[in-house]
């Protein structure tokens, strides 16, 4: 059974459907990468797989880890292992990040049936990861995300998936925003989180991103269907050639 | 109509003229004698400030606080002269009950009240450095009239609030802190009021007096305790004056019982370069109403007054504050953070007047309200009048409820929805706490405003399902 399995699912916002019948099947250990312009969906797909309540299925089915994804509330699909970096991260005032990142990993723990994790190990732990993605440690210390840089914010997404250690994460246009070098730091980040026993998706509108993240597959999307797959070559295609002609190729095929 | 309801008027406070009348005939210095004698005068004419019996402009201060109830309610006022009714004693009181409003040191300065009466076994401390007095009010009054005469009724202004009036009327006890010029009171002062189990509706009238000296430094903590959820009345009014650079840090902790009323008038008095940082922290009573004032009387003061509530249920809380810029170069800082659950109400006033000869005067208020249900009601509003024009003054008043995009962000790291909505309250007055400057106070009252909204977020979650 692989890791997360989309079959002809459907969905959208308000009684409109973004998403026309997607399938997708991601595997431990891979990257895939879903580019598309904007406007094709591939956001709305990141919204409907985490559980944002605006957005609803309307058709199809998804197994994660081999559950029905969509009897899952957006807190047990993240206790199963799953997490959705946020393309516009959202600004918590006055609870630091490790105070929370602390409360986040003692809930995983207790879904789990597991103990907390005790101050000194969470302690050891955060400076650990933090150091893997390169992350200021008075960052640790500050509200989540509140007068954050952009680059910032996106640097805060990879650290809180560093120590959540998701089975499969969801990066959503992580590097919008970011200039070349703030880039290169992220995709460091989330490079070090890659291992044989995860899987990423990452939603990027170009794809500079994945000269840093290498992706395994490589998935085109538009008008709310994957239009077209391949290997990582079929981002350098994309680059070269832009999208229109995906969109021919899907009107004369259509 | 009319007749009865003269007759419920007639019949008002007649329970606080007896107790006027005990007290009037202790032993007191001529002086004392004399205020109280004014300020029972002034009580008789003004009562209570009930709204729908005031004309402009008083009855505006009271629009939304009823006090009609509280008015015709015949209260036992005081001891009586049998002594201690529910005192220390009788109500078995002791270090256990008191221990979870205590603030996790034995170090401290603590005096006790029990019902209005000084508990002596209940209060203790360390030496005190030389010129230094902390004790209870009545105590100063006999060993130290000298130190007390200059400050005891000077400032809360009796001749035009009826409240105060009637506190002062009945002056009996309280704290007393005293620092003289350039004295340190490092080691906090914790007052107690406490008011435990009783037969009838109680009412007392603390009276704190905290002075201190030009270049003194002091820190007190004020708080407010119900063992019972009966009905009663906390009158409180607390003076502090600060002299040239002195220094003053100041936490009011209201955790009264279910059933209680807790008025209170807190007013500051600061001289030249003094500072006053005081922190009003509103959780218990059924009832409540805060007036804070202070007064800017020398240049280059600064006060910060900030207050957090938290209300529940059917609780009513009421915070005026005026702060009165009398001199130039002075700077006043205020923010007051309101969470309200239930059908909970809540008042805000930020009175702030910028007189004429003010000038350079810095002055920032900010009112933020976190509505947890759509039952509960806040009241808000700035009231800024500037008189000066070299002036920055700055106000902000905010009501919101929790952000959707918020919890669904805490939701996607694995939060539950109580959870989310626990962290984001947390955070919404968070700032507030990790500003208090006393360690143990500061981890005392997080402690007790997490586990607070912890409660809270719970019930939430339970009417939502």
């Amino acid at each position: 059974m692989a890791l997360l399995e989309i079959r002809n699912l459907r969905g959208g916002i308000k009684d409109q459907d973004i998403i026309n019948g997607i399938d997708l099947t991601v595997d431990r250990g891979e990257v895939h990468a879903i580019m598309g312009p904007n406007g094709s969906g591939k956001s709305t797909l990141g919204k409907i797989l985490a559980g944002h309540e605006e957005y609803e299925e309307t058709g199809g089915t998804v197994r994660f880890q081999d559950k029905d994804l969509f009897e899952l509330t957006p807190e047990e699909r993240a206790n199963e292992g799953m997490f959705l970096a946020f393309q516009y991260p959202v600004e918590i005032p006055g609870v630091s990040n490790a105070y929370f990142l602390r409360a986040a990993m003692n809930e995983r723990l207790k879904y789990r049936g597991e103990p907390e994790i005790s101050a000194g190990a969470f302690r050891r732990l955060l400076d650990k990861k933090m150091k893997q993605v390169d992350m200021d440690p008075e960052l640790a210390r500050r509200p989540v995300n509140e007068d954050f840089s952009g680059g910032e914010k996106k640097r805060n997404e990879i650290f809180h998936m560093a120590v959540l250690e998701p089975t499969l994460s969801i990066l959503d246009e992580t590097d919008s925003g970011l200039d070349i070098d703030a880039m290169r730091i992220v995709a460091h980040g989330i490079n070090q989180q890659r291992t044989a026993d995860n899987a990423m998706i990452v939603i990027t509108h170009y794809q500079r991103l994945l000269d840093y993240v290498v992706p395994d597959y490589v998935h085109v999307m538009y008008q709310g269907r994957i239009v077209k797959s391949g290997r990582k070559e079929l981002a350098f295609e994309l680059e070269e050639k832009g999208y229109e002609w995906i969109r021919e190729e899907v009107e004369a095929a259509g | 109509m009319t007749e009865s309801l003269k007759q419920a008027t007639t019949s008002r406070y007649t329970t606080f003229y007896d107790a006027y009348d005990r007290i009037r005939s202790l032993d007191a210095p001529l002086w004392l004698h004399r205020i109280r004698s004014d300020a029972m005068k002034r009580f008789r004419e003004l009562g209570m400030p009930v709204a729908r019996e005031l004309t402009f402009p008083l009855k505006e201060d009271w629009i939304y606080t009823d006090l009609r109830q509280i008015a015709d309610t015949s209260y036992q006022a005081g001891p009586g002269e049998t002594g201690i009714p529910g005192g220390p004693a009788e109500a078995g009181l002791d270090e256990g009950a008191l221990a979870p409003y205590e603030f996790g040191q034995d170090g401290w300065h603590r005096i006790v009240f029990v019902n209005g009466v000084h508990a002596p076994a209940l209060s203790h401390g360390p030496d005190l450095p030389r010129g230094v007095v902390v004790s209870s009010l009545a105590d100063a009054l006999v060993e130290h009239p000298e130190l007390v005469h200059p400050h005891l009724a000077r400032y809360a202004d009796y001749e035009s609030t009826g409240l105060t009036a009637l506190n002062t009327a009945l002056i009996e006890n309280g704290l007393f802190v005293h620092v003289p010029r350039a004295g340190a009171l490092e080691t906090p002062v914790h007052v107690h009021y406490v008011t435990t189990g009783l037969d009838a509706p109680l009412a007392t009238q603390p009276r704190t007096l905290i002075a201190a000296g030009d270049g003194a430094s002091l820190k007190v903590v004020e708080s407010y305790s119900g063992l019972t959820d009966q009905a009663y009345l906390t009158n409180a009014v607390t003076e502090i004056t600060v002299g040239r650079d002195g220094n003053v840090e100041h936490y009011r902790i209201n955790r009264e019982g279910e059933g209680a009323a807790h008025l209170s008038t807190n007013q500051l008095h600061l001289e030249g370069n003094g500072r006053i940082s005081t922190f009003n922290m509103s959780m218990g009573g059924a009832l409540t109403r805060n007036d804070t004032n202070a007064r800017l009387a020398g240049e280059h003061a600064v006060v910060r007054m900030n207050g957090l509530y938290l209300v529940a249920g059917g609780q009513h809380v009421d915070n005026h504050t005026a702060i009165d810029h009398a001199v130039p170069n002075c700077d006043s800082y205020e923010v007051y953070k309101g969470i309200l659950e239930g059908r909970s109400r809540g008042v805000f006033n930020g009175k702030v007047f910028v007189h004429q000869d003010a000038q350079e005067t810095d002055a920032k208020q900010l009112n933020k309200n976190l509505m947890l249900s759509s039952d509960a009601m806040i009241h808000t509003k700035p009231q800024l009048e500037i008189y000066a024009d070299q002036v920055k003054c700055t106000h902000g008043a905010t009501v919101g409820q929790l952000d959707e995009d918020q919890i669904f962000y805490l939701r996607t790291r694995g939060l539950s929805h109580d959870s989310a909505c626990h962290l984001l309250t947390y955070g919404f007055a968070a700032d507030l706490i990790r500003r208090l400057g006393i360690d143990a106070v500061r981890t005392s009252l997080d402690t007790l405003f997490e586990t607070t909204i912890r409660d809270l977020s719970t019930a939430r979650g339970r009417t939502e399902r």
